[in-house]
């Protein structure tokens, strides 16, 4: 963790070890809600851009970590609403029927899950992630979505409801899981 | 099979054991007794197995490119900041100078518009010296009674002209000479006739 004073300043270096320090779990989480290793690359580039030009506005209220976290949340959120805007006006569409041909099952289940997750609402989407893929607690889900503990614990039911609701649309059996 | 309506909210977090205590006793209780809830439960665990089973892999050198690529990037945001810096600065004193040269043209414009305003009341009162008889053409002492809109020079000039040939104290010359100069046909033809009359 870098000293509070390090972090002010926006030198390269600085800067350099806090995205060392950040990097995985920021890539980490947008490669969840993109199909693709570019596009999980260029938001996490995004995110550290947006934390450069604010250095100079962090301040002691929380750890850099939270603060970096809750810049790559809001990247992300406000990716997922773009997203569900170019699927509402159909540019992108997301077929909830899942190829089985010449698939193994895991590989089947994943596919159907992705294509699942990607129908979610974006701040279901984005709890399901923090709480499942990230282990984070929902007290901190809350406070990085600028939200509630239970906000995010509903969030997270309805999320989960709403992916069965989808797996069995697409014919998953959860016996064999 | 539907799960019941007041543990359906809850079963998902039962599942990933984010309930208190005395809620996950509670929901561990009916589950025994609740098939429909059971099979919810158990499809609900089997989606977030297959989310935890579902790696990703980063590469081992994905930290140090993406220093470079931001590096980079930053470098060059630093340099078309430091164009814009100047930038700024001619745009601005390039601004400036239009705006002083438009300003003075129609400046310019104004003043000269003015002078021939001054120009032609000068010479509405040249044309009155010319002819000399201040009397008969009356205008207020001030200034302002001659303006652009009520000043005709022509009407005037023509009562000068008509003032100097009836003036029978000049000699008939003279004023055969300014209407010959001034009028047209008929009317010199009038004044001709007008003349001869006061002759004979």
């Amino acid at each position: 963790m870098l000293k509070q004073e390090s972090v002010r300043q926006p030198d390269a270096e600085s800067f350099n070890r806090l995205v060392l320090e950040n990097q995985e779990r920021i890539f980490s989480l947008f490669r969840r809600m993109v199909s693709s290793h570019d596009e999980a690359d260029d938001l996490t580039q995004e995110t550290f851009i947006k934390v450069y030009k604010n250095l100079s506005k962090f301040r002691n209220d929380s750890s850099e970590y939270t603060w970096i976290y809750r810049i790559a949340v809001n990247t992300g959120l406000n990716y997922l609403r773009r997203q569900k805007v170019r699927q509402t006006i159909g540019l992108d569409s997301v077929d909830l029927v899942a190829d089985s041909a010449g698939q193994e099952y895991n590989e089947f289940t994943n596919s159907a899950l992705k294509k699942a997750l990607k129908k979610l609402p974006s701040k279901q989407q984005m709890v399901i992630i923090l709480r499942t893929y990230q282990g984070l607690a929902f007290k901190d889900i809350g406070r990085l979505m600028d939200s509630t503990e239970n906000a995010a614990k509903v969030n997270f039911s309805h999320a989960l409801k709403n992916l069965r609701k989808m797996f069995e649309e697409m014919g998953v059996s959860y016996e064999s899981v | 099979m539907n799960p019941c309506k007041e543990y359906e909210d809850l079963i998902p977090l039962y599942s990933t054991g984010d309930l208190n205590a005395e809620s996950q006793i509670q929901v561990a209780n009916h589950l025994r007794n609740c098939e429909a809830c059971r099979q919810y439960q158990l499809s609900l665990s089997s989606i977030i197995a297959v989310m935890k089973q579902d790696r990703i892999s980063i590469p081992d050198s994905y930290g140090a490119e993406l220093v470079v690529t931001l590096n980079r990037r930053l470098e060059k945001r630093h340099a078309r900041q430091k164009q814009l810096l100047w930038a700024i600065p001619a745009f601005t004193s390039t601004f400036a100078i239009l705006l002083i040269t438009v300003f003075s043209l129609f400046n310019s414009k104004t003043v000269s518009n003015q002078w021939l305003v001054q120009l032609n009341r000068e010479h509405s009162y040249m044309n009155f010296s010319n002819v000399g008889y201040f009397g008969e053409i009356l205008l207020d002492d001030d200034s302002d009674a001659v303006t652009e809109t009520n000043f005709s020079t022509d009407e005037i000039v023509k009562n000068a002209i008509y003032q100097i040939i009836e003036e029978k104290s000049l000699p008939e010359v003279d004023r055969y000479l300014v209407a010959t100069i001034n009028l047209n046909d008929d009317e010199f033809q009038n004044i001709i006739k007008q003349m001869t009359n006061e002759i004979l």
